[in-house]
Formats: structure tokens, sequence, C-alpha cells
């Protein structure tokens, strides 16, 4: 539910990245202007830091799907043997 | 009891029948045919007595309901085992006849081993796959693209195996900012295909999945079997979420690796699919912002090398200054001048417009008007006094002809005027006149009363 408000909300971690390398391309093409080189380098520098956090937002959660009577999901944690913890 | 077959027999006897032979002789001689006949045999049967050894070699009792037989297989051939061997199955191997000389037994060396019915489901694999691929269910084009970063994964998996273990462990290494969403499902055995595609129609009804794994490790085609059915090659050619497929192992494929959108060889393999690496997106993001500043930097130096030349050009600043000070005090002047030039000019032009624009001046027209009225006025008393001098001129000439012609200026210069009778008609004739008649004479000065003597002609 959340994740999909997420993906209307703003643009994906992909579209963002390629925003940035269609930046990145304009400004080593040498074309700009230095206002306009600025301009482009500072909405780099937000899109990466965006980008960044980006890849820490998203909840880690190990889970286990059990259908219910009703035939709906219902979810339970689901532990990795003390074995497998130890070495992830 | 082994029937010998009749050929052998027949050839051992005929050979008893030309020499003696001694026991390694004859031995020899069976190695030769047996190995030569049966150098590359399919057989069947149950397995019994199996052991392992040290060496790593497999030694086995083929058996069925009547006879047995030894046999072995080497260890670099068990590596190709996909299965592991147990007494009571019934296995289809391949080999060749073996005589060992020594203790005058034979046995065969197996090569090749697979539980038996695995054949029949190798028919059946293909088969299904023969129909399914015709039918389009492996074409590229309907396969869908993984989600870049898919934040909600489902495991199709028993909940048990390393597959499942394997695939988290993984998974977890490279982006752990995810849901591992695992759904239970029993892979292999009775109803298993059937759970697993049920669970594919589960995840797509819920929905808030990005992509399904399907996983199990590997094992003999029997055990994978339910990857291959066609109830979970239709489930996943159906789902609208990406399936990833990683069933098996490196060498086979099972049917729901040929319909998924992704095919990996093994659960590691198909967690590396599915997720990118963090760190090397993060290393690709400073990748990127570096080249941005490189770039920026690059564009900043250009921008400075430029300022510097046209400082260099500009030269020193103050002189600049002077030079432009001295510019502009040209510049004002000109202007200056200009404007000068430009005022005289229009006020010469001004002038000249009034001065064409006087004569038509009301004013200007008036005073002229009244002026020519003036001079006509002057002319015309100019011209009315010329006149009365000459008319006074010409009365004068007229006087002075008039004097002359007075007979008074006549008579003063010495005529006289004679005049008869009362009337004093001035005699212009002698035949006026008769002699002894009176005449009066006007002389220039006086008078004088005379008797005419005579009356000439």
């Amino acid at each position: 539910m959340s994740k999909d408000k997420d993906n209307k909300k703003e643009p994906t971690f992909e579209e963002g990245l390629i925003r940035l390398e269609g930046l990145l391309e304009k400004l080593e093409g040498g074309e700009l202007d230095l206002d306009r080189s600025l301009a482009v380098f500072e909405e780099g520098i937000m899109l990466t830091r965006k980008l960044n956090r980006k890849l820490d937002e998203a909840e880690k959660k190990l889970e286990l799907l059990i259908k219910n009577e009703n035939g709906l999901p219902e979810t339970r944690d689901f532990d990795l043997t003390p074995d497998d913890q130890g070495e992830a | 009891m082994p029937t010998a077959p009749p050929r052998e027999t027949a050839l051992a006897a005929d050979l008893f029948d030309r020499r003696i032979l001694s026991v390694s002789q004859l031995t020899g001689r069976l190695k030769d045919l047996i190995e030569a006949e049966f150098g590359n045999v399919w057989i069947w049967g149950e397995i019994s007595n199996l052991r392992r050894p040290a060496s790593g070699h497999v030694y086995l009792t083929l058996k069925d309901e009547a006879a047995q037989m030894r046999a072995v297989m080497f260890r670099v051939q068990t590596r190709y085992l996909d299965f592991e061997p147990a007494d009571g199955q019934e296995v289809l191997v391949r080999g060749r006849l073996t005589v060992y000389e020594p203790r005058g037994d034979y046995q065969i060396i197996l090569d090749y081993m697979e539980p038996r019915g695995e054949g029949a489901l190798r028919l059946a694999f293909e088969k299904l796959k023969g129909r399914l691929a015709a039918e389009g269910l492996f074409d590229e084009a309907r396969k869908k693209s993984l989600p870049f970063m898919p934040r909600r994964v489902a495991l199709v998996t028993s909940p048990t195996g390393a597959a499942v273990r394997d695939f988290i462990r993984l998974a977890r290494e490279r982006f752990e900012n995810a849901v591992l969403s695992v759904y239970p499902v029993r892979v292999q055995g009775q109803g298993a295909a059937e759970e697993i595609a049920g669970a594919i129609g589960d995840l797509n009804a819920w929905g808030g999945f990005d992509v399904i794994v399907l996983t199990r490790g590997g094992g003999s085609l029997e055990d994978l079997w339910a990857f291959n059915e066609e109830i979970v090659a239709r489930a996943v050619a159906a789902s609208r979420i990406p399936v990833v497929s990683a069933v098996g192992h490196e060498v086979d494929f099972s049917i729901s690796d040929f319909v998924a959108d992704a095919r990996a060889a093994t659960p590691s393999a198909a967690a590396a699919l599915v997720f990118r690496d963090k760190q090397a997106l993060l290393d690709h993001l400073r990748g990127l912002r570096a080249r941005m500043a490189a770039g920026v930097h690059g564009r900043l130096q250009l921008a400075r090398e430029r300022l510097a030349h046209q400082k260099t050009r500009l030269g020193d600043p103050r002189r600049v200054f002077a030079d432009r000070r001295l510019k502009l005090d040209d510049l004002s002047e000109e202007l200056i001048d200009r404007t000068r030039r430009l005022l005289s000019e229009h006020g010469r032009a001004l002038l000249s417009a009034r001065a064409r624009l006087a004569p038509a001046e009301p004013r200007a027209r008036l005073r002229v008007n009244r002026s020519a009225l003036e001079s006509r006025r002057r002319e015309l008393i100019g011209a009315g006094r010329l006149h009365l001098e000459r008319a006074r001129d010409r009365t004068a000439a007229m006087a002075g002809r008039l004097g002359d012609l007075s007979p008074l200026r006549v008579l003063e210069r010495g005529y006289a005027i004679a005049r008869q009778g009362p009337e004093k008609r001035t005699v212009r004739s002698s035949t006026q006149v008769a002699a002894g008649e009176r005449l009066d004479l006007l002389l220039g000065e006086g008078e004088l009363l005379v008797i005419v003597d005579e009356v000439l002609a």
C-alpha cells in the first residue's frame, strides 16, 4: 500500500538515474554557458543526494506469507536459522 | 541361475573340440568376446548392496526378480549423477560389461545412471515443452522486464530448503532495503505443482509485489517435476508480476525456466538478478557525482581562462580607466559639438523657415500692405502733384503761349490792332474800311483814334 503511494509520488530511482545521466551528458557536452552549467550541476547534486536517500529509504523486512481462511494474506516474521544469521 | 546363451555354448563346444584350454585362456577368450559384444548396453534393475568406500567409486548390485549382476561406477563418472542412488531404487543404467579375470567374474562398469521412470518423464517434458513453445509461451516478446529496484519480492519456495536461505543471504548482501516475502509451498511430490501455481495466482491477486521468484535447489528430473507441470507453466505465463525462475542447475532447464520472464541457474544467481548491488549503485552515483563536479570544474576553469585572456587583452584596469575617461571626454565633446551643430543647423533652419514664414505672417503682410498703401498713397500724391505741376507747367506754357498769343504781347512787339465801330470789331482787311472812317488803334501802350486817309488795296 505505502509502496504504491511512493511510486506515484515522485520519480523512481531508475528515472532519477536516467535524469542524472542526462544532466551529466549536458554538462560534459560543454555547450552550456557558465550560468546554465552551474544550474545543471546544482540540480545534479540535489538529485544525487535524493537518489542516495532513496537507496536507504525502503524498509528491510523478512516475512512469511500465510493465506488465511478468507484467502487473504497474513504476514509473520520469518527467521532464518541462527546459522545463517551468523553468516549474513 | 542364469541360462547361458545357446550361441556361447556352441562356441565353447567348438573350441573344446579342437583343443584343451587353460582357465586363463578361456577366461581371456570370454573377456574378449564379452567386452566386444557388450561394450555399450542399457539395462535397468534395482539397486542393492550399495557401497561407497573412501575411493569414491560406487559399488552396487543390479537385480531383478530372476538375476543379479555386480556393477561399479568410478568416481569420475559419479560427478555427473544428478541424484543420490540408494538401495531399493529402480534405475536405468548404461555401461560396458567387463570380465575380472583373477576372480573369474564379470561386472558392468557404469557411465550413466538415472532413476527409472526418468526416461518417461523426459519424454513428457519434451512433449510439453514443444507444445508450449508452439503456443508462443516462451517468446521473448512476452517477457516482462524486471524492475530496476524492487521494493517487495515474493519467494515461492520451500521455507526450509537451502534455496530460500541462499537467496535471502545474497539478496541481503546486495540490497538490504527491500521486503522479502516467503510464500511457503511444497516444491516436490504430489500436489506441489498445484500449490506453486496457486501461490503465483494469489500473489497476483493480492498485489503489492514487484517480482516473484520461483526457486528450489537442484535435484533429479523427478524432484524438479512440479516445475515442469503445465499448470505451473500457465500460472507463470499469466502472471502480471514478473517471474524469475531458478529451478534446477546449470545444465538442466525446467519448463518454468522457459516460461518465466527471467531464468537463473541457482537461487543465489536469482538474487543477483533481482537485486542490484547497492554498493555498486552507490559507487555509480559517486562516479556520476565526481564526473559532474569535474564537468562543472572544467566549465569554471574554461570561464576562468577566458577571463584571464580578456584581462590580458584589456590590460591594466587603471589605464583602461584612463583611456576610457579620455574616450569619454572625446565623446562628450563630440556630443556637445554635434549638439551645437545640430542646434545651429536647426536654428538656421528655424530662421530660414521663419524668414520664409515671415511674409506670410499677417502683421507683416499688414505692414507690407500698409506700406504698399502708403507708397501708393505717396505715389498717388506724387502723381497728383506731378500732374498738378505738369498742369501748372502746361498752364504756364500755355499762359506763355497765351501771352505770346495775347494781342497785348503782340502789341508789345510793335503791332497794333485796328478796331472799328462802337463794337470795336477787329479790322482784318482793308476792304472793311472806307476812307475817312474813324478807327480805333490799340497799341502796346495806349490807344489812338485815327481817320483813314486813303484805302489802299
